[in-house]
């Protein structure tokens, strides 16, 4: 037990809290990072006297965003056909809206505005909570480029928004319109009723004829304001020859008004002035909260390739190397790439050898040798020392360009999804005009006209279907809004019944259910030197070499402070590890003995360091890509739901097998190798056989399979492609609320038929009254509130499941 | 019963006032964000700032 405690004492970050694996801290005078973004974010903050964040934040008892490994390259943003098209002028200065990645309360606000107080050259930082939406005014001494580099430092991944002038200013314009809508129908609602209540209340004589002009006239801007989205949706429905919800909601409006107006004229008592101001308030009302938990501006509208927009090195014919704009690059040019440049062309080496980073179109998380005369794809970064190459391919000819494409393509096509409650609705409404005009027609022949059409439309106004519109928007309501506080952003509310039908759940395996970065996972000495002696004697062992393990090793090693150390004798043996001498003493770097691997890393690469006088294994150090924590419970409970979840993967097949064995995967759902367009061929296999898919994926190489599923969800940290091409945007990278996400689907589902069953049984009620000529506005004015009341009620409580699901139980 | 013809228009001007201070919040952009203004305004004055 004694031996144990010192392992029990759990370091955790001083920025992020996250925990921390023993051996892999950094201290730096008094605190403890889990690794260099978090030192360098609380060194930003220290020096700039921002301490208050952490006071902020654990005061609201939340955990800062670990910083992210990966880093992205936005110096696109810093090319003309970006400002121009993101940014808008203001004054001497531009503006520029970000979407980020990562907000989630107080302390975030307070640190996103006072980012112009350390970043240079920003005048003042805008954070709306609500939409994790952040306007910058900059002046020009700032690049976009760095703004965003920082944010990300920060923990918040940036996602440009357009600030195209007219289109913004349309979309708020449109924002307020709605509330405005809103606003009056309430208003108009609320002074309606009180005159209505004296009038059923037994108000007579002259009193009951100003009360009812009262309520005419407060009855006309919701009429023929607040209602008219409703009028623009019928007459599109109309035209597409279809019905909407949208038409007897019309025709109980307009009717409804006009046909009380007539009757106030004619000294008749028909009047259902209350009654449809109320169904315009609340219809309205409920739309406007589903609209506000989801996340639509993320859009793949506009997405264009930006990954041109950068200097690139090109050979002119004397031979030296200049930078000119990726733009004026041709074909067969020739080219040099820096190290931790990105390639932005598809390229055919001319160096003998080089390393790279292929992630974000392979999603092979381990860096890739590649040698003379092979193609290189746009997007790959050079790691390795710089090299020089022939562009092959440029711009949309490329392979990230032709996926580009194809995304913004196939979401052109794609219109908006009728949910499957707007149809069994729909059958309804036809049901209701249908008896409408039976109704109509009987009392015609029977009563005359004015009885004829008072029927008709008391049918039409009590059998309103103003439950019926409201219950599934309010179904979402509080879904959704659950869902935006765990991370998952939803774009579009239809996607949460879609899953519901989903069966075959694909998952990528780099940066979905691992950390998606090749790294040190552990190190262990077993000799009498000192840590430090270690590293020093491996980083000058490994100084010269650019053998995809040996960068990873040296990444590891730049968070020690090591010591200069002489090497002599350097010999690097193929496929081995590399023989030297430091010292005076004879050391081999490279492939542990089998006897000697450590099992507990049995699935990680395992480098030793070796004595080679007295073939003395002095130091291993693992390194792998490690997965997610809670990645393999939740894997297992996806398959007792009966899913069937495949691993895509671009990694090899040796990789991807070692995995699935371990999360329980059967090996015919085993897929490695994958290259984007496999994957999308694999979702479109699948959904030839008539049945859904849901996509889980975070970088570029999964955009265009996230687009063709079902359901895309791109998990948090992905980059904008992917992200823009998915359905819902894990905002978290805990793949945790994906278990949740399924279960919130499913009880929804379950609140919405319930709601439709409440509904549709007040209607046929109410259309059985009316039928038997039990009609009066006050009977309209009880039925209909009480129909809503109740499937807001039935929408309010949920479903036992459902609650416990959004009290954090696991299901 | 009298009062009520005071009542009556005073009750109706009150309710446009209202209506038409809506209007002038809502397009004068108050609305636009109805969560951050209320966490921005627990912050203290800019004390750490240099």
């Amino acid at each position: 037990m004694h031996l144990d405690s010192e392992a029990d004492i759990e370091l955790k970050c001083d920025h992020c809290d996250e925990s921390i694996d023993k051996g892999m801290e950094i201290l730096s005078s008094e605190h403890v990072f889990c690794c260099h973004g978090c030192k360098t974010v609380y060194q930003i903050l220290g020096k700039n006297g921002l301490t208050d964040f952490y006071k902020i934040r654990d005061d609201e008892g939340v955990k800062s965003n670990p910083v992210t490994k990966k880093k992205i390259d936005y110096s696109y943003m810093d090319d003309d056909s970006f400002i121009k098209e993101f940014t808008q002028v203001k004054k001497q200065n531009k503006q520029i809206k970000f979407y980020l990645e990562g907000i989630h309360c107080m302390a975030c606000l307070w640190l996103i505005e006072k980012t112009p107080s350390f970043i240079q050259g920003l005048i003042s930082a805008r954070l709306n909570i609500s939409d994790s939406t952040a306007t910058f005014d900059f002046s020009d001494e700032l690049n976009i480029s760095d703004l965003a580099q920082d944010l990300s430092r920060l923990g918040y991944i940036p996602h440009p928004l357009k600030m195209n002038e007219s289109s913004s200013r349309l979309q708020k314009k449109e924002e307020r319109r709605e509330l405005l809508r809103i606003g009056v129908a309430g208003a108009a609602m609320g002074n309606i009723m009180l005159y209505a209540i004296s009038n059923y209340a037994g108000a007579d004589g002259y009193f009951r004829t100003i009360f009812n002009w009262i309520n005419l006239v407060i009855a006309i801007p919701v009429i023929f304001y607040s209602a008219l989205p409703f009028y623009k949706t019928s007459i599109q429905a109309i035209k597409m020859r279809t019905l909407s919800i949208d038409i007897p909601l019309s025709i109980a409006m307009l009717g409804g008004f006009l046909f009380s107006a007539f009757s106030m004229f004619t000294g008749g008592e028909a009047l259902y002035f209350d009654s449809i101001t109320a169904l315009v308030f609340l219809i309205l009302l409920s739309r406007y909260f589903v609209k506000k938990a989801t996340q639509s501006g993320l859009s793949t509208k506009g997405l264009q390739t930006f990954f041109t927009n950068k200097g690139v090195l090109k050979r002119d014919e004397q031979g030296n190397f200049s930078s000119v704009h990726g733009k004026y690059i041709q074909q067969a040019d020739t080219v040099k790439i820096l190290t931790g440049e990105k390639i932005i062309f598809d390229i055919e080496l001319e160096s003998v050898k080089a390393v790279v980073d292929n992630s974000i179109i392979t999603g092979e998380s381990k860096p890739q040798e590649v040698t003379q005369s092979e193609t290189l794809f746009a997007g790959a970064i050079n790691i390795g020392p710089e090299i020089i190459a022939r562009v092959k391919t440029i711009g949309d000819n490329t392979r990230i360009g032709k996926i580009i494409k194809e995304i913004e393509s196939s979401s052109q096509g794609q219109g908006r999804t009728v949910l499957k409650a707007d149809k069994i609705a729909k059958y309804f409404i036809a049901l209701v005009l249908v008896l409408t005009t039976l109704i109509f027609a009987y009392s015609y022949v029977t009563y005359g006209l004015q009885e004829a059409i008072a029927r008709a439309l008391a049918v039409i106004i009590i059998s309103c279907p103003c439950a019926l519109a409201m219950a599934t928007p309010l179904s979402f309501i509080k879904s959704l809004g659950q869902l935006k506080a765990r991370g998952v952003l939803v774009k579009n509310e239809s996607v949460l019944e879609k899953i519901n039908e989903v069966k075959h759940i694909i998952l990528d395996k780099t940066g979905t259910l691992t950390a998606g970065k090749f790294e040190v996972l552990s190190f262990k000495n077993d000799s009498q030197l000192a840590d430090i002696e270690i590293h020093s004697i491996v980083n000058a062992i490994e100084s010269r070499s650019i053998h995809p393990i040996a960068l990873s090793l040296k990444s590891f090693l730049q968070r020690y402070d090591l010591k200069t150390i002489e090497t002599k004798n350097f010999v690097t043996i193929n496929g081995m590890g590399i023989k030297s001498q430091c010292n005076d003493v004879n050391y081999f770097l490279g492939k542990i003995k089998i006897s000697q691997r450590d099992e507990k890393f049995h699935n990680l690469t395992q480098v030793g360091l070796y004595n080679e006088d007295t073939q003395e294994l002095l130091a291993t150090y693992a390194l792998g890509d490690k997965l997610k924590d809670g990645a393999k419970e939740n894997i297992q409970k996806l398959i007792k739901k009966n899913f069937i979840v495949h691993i895509a993967s671009g990694d090899n097949t040796g990789v991807v097998s070692e995995l699935g064995s371990e999360l329980g995967i059967q090996a015919e759902y085993l897929h490695a190798e994958q290259s984007p367009e496999d994957k999308a061929e694999l979702i479109a296999n699948i959904k030839a056989q008539g049945e859904k898919v849901l996509m889980v994926g975070d970088g570029a190489n999964d955009a265009l399979a996230l687009q063709k599923a079902n359901i895309g969800i791109a998990v948090g940290g992905a980059v904008d492609l992917s992200l823009r091409a998915s359905d819902i945007f894990l905002s978290t990278s805990n793949i945790s609320v994906i278990n949740d996400l399924i279960t919130t689907a499913k009880e929804t589902n379950n609140v919405i038929v319930r709601n439709f069953i409440f509904s549709i049984s007040y209607n046929t009620v109410g259309v059985l009254l009316a039928l038997n000529g039990f009609v009066s506005p006050l009977l309209a004015a009880i039925f209909m509130p009480a129909s809503s009341l109740t499937v807001v009620l039935s929408s309010y409580l949920g479903t036992r499941k459902l609650n416990r699901c959004f009290k954090g139980e696991v299901l | 019963m009298n009062i009520i013809y005071f009542l009556l228009p005073l009750a109706l001007l009150l309710g446009g006032m209202f209506v038409a201070f809506f209007i002038w919040a809502t397009k004068s952009g108050q609305y636009d964000d109805l969560e951050t203004p209320a966490q921005r305004i627990l912050f203290d004055d800019d004390r750490n700032i240099k």
